[in-house]
């Protein structure tokens, strides 16, 4: 029987089980497909698989793999859609899910420390229990792990209003690739000594060392929320809107806007009611006291009536909200009906451009002959492009990758960003020199090289191979 | 043995390709969260399947078996992937393949076959196993010998159902009453066998409602748990049985107090069936299954519950939703309507009430360590639900409840829905004769 022998010689093999046991060490085939992939789909066999449960073995695991030039990918649910998590050198793959632990919560500094492994909903529901709130809502909440969403600087829908992860990280401890043990930040919102090494570590992607814990900013639970649900004749009239609402003085915890396209899609799967002539959808949700939200509902609503919306419904409770968000999230599974796969293209453009940046992706879907639809994070410009294909058919899949590309070129160009919120890993490497100037990404390249010289912290990701870079 | 090229294998390839990886099954697979490891999630087996058929590998692999055995088939990954990939059918169709590939274990094969011979030739042998189990769990105490001899040590914090002949279907004839709204019952391995007082309660309900019933004496198992062993022929087999027992025209409905049963009738069946010469009585049978608590919240007959004064007040209950029934047949209002109706009882909300119990058929058997891990999350839920009772329509549920129940908190009573009802019904019938009024 054809079998991959684990490539570790067995001198490593045994000093890896010395420091973590039998069972946080798996070798078996079967154990190492399972965490060699990630939401991009691609998979990539590791050596082994190992299963740290605190801050000194991963240490001693970094020490070693440093020592022998072995690759380590750390991996919190694998649930990242730039491949962040695919070990495409091999070596081992770092799960932080047996570091699965909310260390302490405190209601008087309104900061929780937590182990990587923790999955963001399960923390969010119990900081919710004390009253409090973790605002940063990635669409993989449930499942995503807070190391995770740090490392890849996870967003979400309430990005406008809260921020995204990064504006709640105010410490971590980091291990860095010879196995030394890194405090930045503390417990404290303000803290201005020397370099912010919190910053640089949040969104690095693995990159320069594997996070153990995180201490992060909590603010209180909101008392209320109201959902408007508006539909618009046209995109550029919805994306108006989305404008219109800010500059009005109201800033609501979440928008998103969803075309035509997605709709229709969402409708042929199940009863969706919107009114002849729709060309686009947009949610608005505020939050706050249970006085400010009618107040702040009803002038979303004013300010949506007032710019030609065709219809509006507005939540009166949680249940109806939940309704009403129900035909936001209807749409991933009905645009899986229309094509099994698709490239999630989270690119972000400055707010004013929005409208711009809708029609330019409807031409691109028509330019490569594919499905493209776009919904998402109109508040704060971060639009999911995604573009439908069929990967068994080799044509379709090479146009996809084409338009793909077209997209991140639009976003740019219109003084936008490849990515709001997913990362670079393997999936836009190439694409870097689009957006980083060349300043930019020898400094970038520098910083990696003085932190991990020999490599070993999963490589292959964020910076271009070589070669293969496009020019920009 | 060659890698086999038929038409399963291209459907599980089928069903693969719709699994992007996206994760959101680990948020639901109750085996996921007690094991902690992707390869216990859906997308793990998925993908390792995935794997293996790229490099054509032999299945039936000791390791790629135990990953594809370690799933409760309770549907909550098929219910929630965004991508509309089937994973619980994947599983169940790979457990097919490897089963035929290199044969089911003979533990497997024997709870299989057993379920499949003729119950009339089946019940003999089963009643001497009742025998043997009063012998061995009541009647022998627990110092002697022979109970250690037995290697029957181990049941000492087991919860074991007991036999209760005569069973079920030799308890009852096969019709009746005599009404003009005539329904069939099915009742499932358990009812018949460990718990016949479920099913005489389903039928005092019945009665006191003016149906006349239909219990055919063939009927055997609904083959579910074939199912989930991969023994699809068996499954086929005993589908077939099912169907044939009943006579749709002349019945308004096939009423089924078991969750995990109606599921299989409802669903199961008509698949398994579906290019079989009986597929449009399978497709008729389906269409009338009713989950026997589905049917009775539809019922007007429910309003006999009218409380008089000075009734007696039982206690709390709370509902426990069976995976087969929730997940599996989308049925979580029905039961908890009934429950609030209930005059005696007082329905409370249980945090986590639709959370598995870990029985998953005969997952508990294979896996005794991972379900106990599902079991005991389920029991804190009870627990915290401070309540007098647990009430489910499952039969499955009601054996893991029981179990679970019994080894931590002999307070809390485990009732199947119809047992509460049937109670009060005769509570409410007893009360009005004393009293000389109508009810």
């Amino acid at each position: 029987m054809e079998r991959k022998e684990e490539p570790l010689d067995g001198k490593t093999c045994k000093q890896l089980e010395k420091i973590l046991g039998p069972k946080q060490l798996k070798l078996d085939w079967e154990t190492r497909v399972c965490y060699g992939y990630d939401a991009t789909n691609r998979l990539c066999v590791p050596d082994a698989v190992v299963f740290p449960e605190n801050t000194s073995q991963i240490s001693r695991i970094l020490e070693l793999a440093n020592k022998r030039g072995i690759p380590v990918v750390p991996r919190g649910a694998g649930s990242g859609f730039t491949g962040g998590a695919v070990p495409v050198k091999g070596g081992l793959v770092l799960s932080t899910e047996r570091m699965n632990r909310i260390l302490s919560i405190s209601r008087e500094d309104l900061v929780a420390v937590v182990q990587p492994g923790v999955v963001t909903g399960v923390f969010q529901k119990q900081a919710a229990r004390m009253g409090l709130f973790y605002p940063p809502d990635p669409a993989s909440q449930d499942f995503s792990t807070l190391g995770g969403n740090v490392a890849e600087c996870a967003g979400g829908m309430r990005a406008l209003k809260y921020g995204v992860t990064r504006d709640y990280v105010l410490g971590l401890e980091v291990v860095l690739p010879a196995g030394r043990i890194l405090r930045t930040g503390g417990r404290t919102v303000k803290n201005v000594v020397g370099y912010d090494l919190t910053r640089l570590m949040v969104g690095s992607e693995g990159t320069l060392g594997i996070i153990t814990e995180i201490t992060l900013k909590l603010i209180p639970l909101p008392e209320a929320r109201r959902t408007v649900l508006v539909f618009f004749p046209t995109v550029e009239g919805a994306s108006l809107a989305v404008t219109r609402i800010l500059s009005e003085g109201v800033l609501p915890s979440a928008m998103e806007l969803v075309d035509r396209a997605c709709l229709d899609c969402v409708a042929s799967s199940k009863p969706v009611e919107f009114p002849a002539g729709t060309g686009a959808m947009l949610l608005v949700e505020v939050d706050g006291s249970q006085l400010s939200v009618e107040e702040e509902a009803r002038r979303v609503a004013r300010i949506c009536e007032s710019m030609g919306s065709l219809e509006l419904r507005v939540s009166r409770d949680e249940a109806q909200a939940e309704a009403l968000w129900s035909l936001r999230r209807a749409i991933s599974p009905a645009l899986a009906r229309i094509r099994p796969h698709r490239l999630n293209e989270d690119v972000v453009v400055p707010r004013s451009r929005l409208p711009q940046a809708m029609e330019r992706f409807g031409q691109i879907g028509q330019e490569w002959q594919l499905p493209v639809t776009a919904f998402g994070h109109a508040g704060d410009g971060n639009i999911h492009v995604n573009v439908l294909y069929d990967r068994s058919d080799l044509d379709e899949a090479a146009r996809a990758e084409k338009a793909a590309e077209a997209v991140m070129r639009a976003a740019v160009e219109l003084g936008g960003s490849l990515s709001g919120e997913h990362g670079i890993g393997t999936t836009k490497a190439k694409f870097l020199s689009l957006e980083l100037n060349p300043q930019a990404l020898e400094l970038m390249r520098s910083l990696k090289e003085l932190l991990d010289p020999k490599g070993i912290l999963n490589p292959g990701k964020i910076f271009p191979e070589t070669a293969e870079g496009l020019g920009a | 043995m060659p890698l086999e090229t038929g038409r399963p294998w291209e459907q599980l390839q089928e069903m693969l390709q719709l699994c992007v990886k996206c994760g959101r099954c680990r948020a639901v697979c109750p085996v996921f969260k007690a094991v902690g490891v992707e390869p216990a999630a859906a997308r793990g087996k998925l993908a390792l399947l995935e794997a293996w058929i790229k490099r054509r590998k032999r299945l039936g692999d000791r390791r790629l078996r135990e990953v594809i055995s370690l799933c409760l088939l309770c549907g909550r990954c098929t219910a929630n992937c965004p991508n509309g990939a089937g994973a619980r059918e994947a599983v169940e169709l790979a457990r097919c393949i490897l089963a035929r590939e290199s044969g089911l274990a003979w533990s497997k094969k024997l709870l299989s076959s057993f379920s499949s011979t003729e119950r009339e030739a089946r019940d003999p042998w089963i009643r001497g196993a009742g025998l043997l189990q009063r012998l061995l769990m009541r009647e022998l105490p627990r110092e002697r010998g022979l109970v250690l001899r037995l290697g029957a040590t181990r049941l000492g914090d087991f919860w074991a159902p007991k036999l209760k002949p005569p069973f079920f279907l030799e308890r009852h004839s096969e019709k009746l009453g005599s009404a003009e709204r005539r329904v069939g019952l099915f009742v499932g391995c358990t009812i018949h066998y460990l718990a016949p007082e479920v099913g005489d309660a389903a039928l005092k309900i019945l009665g006191r409602m003016g149906y006349e019933v239909l219990i055919p004496k063939g009927q055997g198992c609904c083959g579910l748990m074939s199912v989930g062993m991969g023994d699809k022929q068996r499954a086929s087999l005993l589908a077939r049985k099912v169907v044939e027992q009943f006579d749709m025209e002349e019945l308004e409905a096939v009423l089924v107090p078991c969750a995990s049963c109606a599921y299989q009738l409802a669903k199961g069946i008509p698949e398994l069936l579906s290019e079989d010469p009986l597929a449009a009585r399978a497709k008729l049978l389906a269409e009338k299954v009713k989950e026997l608590g589905v049917f009775l919240a539809g019922e007007e007959g429910l309003s006999v519950f009218q409380r008089e004064e000075g009734d007696f007040f039982k206690g709390s209950v709370a509902y426990h939703d069976p995976c087969h029934l929730a997940v599996g047949l989308g049925i979580r209002g029905e039961p908890r309507k009934i429950l609030k109706e209930l005059r005696r009882w007082s329905f409370k909300e249980m945090e986590g009430a639709d959370e598995c119990c870990g029985m998953g058929g005969s997952f508990r058997l294979f896996h005794p360590e991972v379900a106990a891990r599902i079991s005991g999350e389920k029991l804190k839920r009870v627990r915290q639900a401070e309540v007098d009772a647990v009430a489910t329509s499952c039969m499955g549920c009601w054996m893991g409840l029981k179990e679970m129940l019994h080894r931590e908190s002999k307070e809390i009573q485990v009732r199947h829905i119809c047992e509460l009802v049937c109670e009060e019904l005769e509570d409410v019938e007893s009360s009005s004769l004393e009293s000389g009024g109508q009810i």
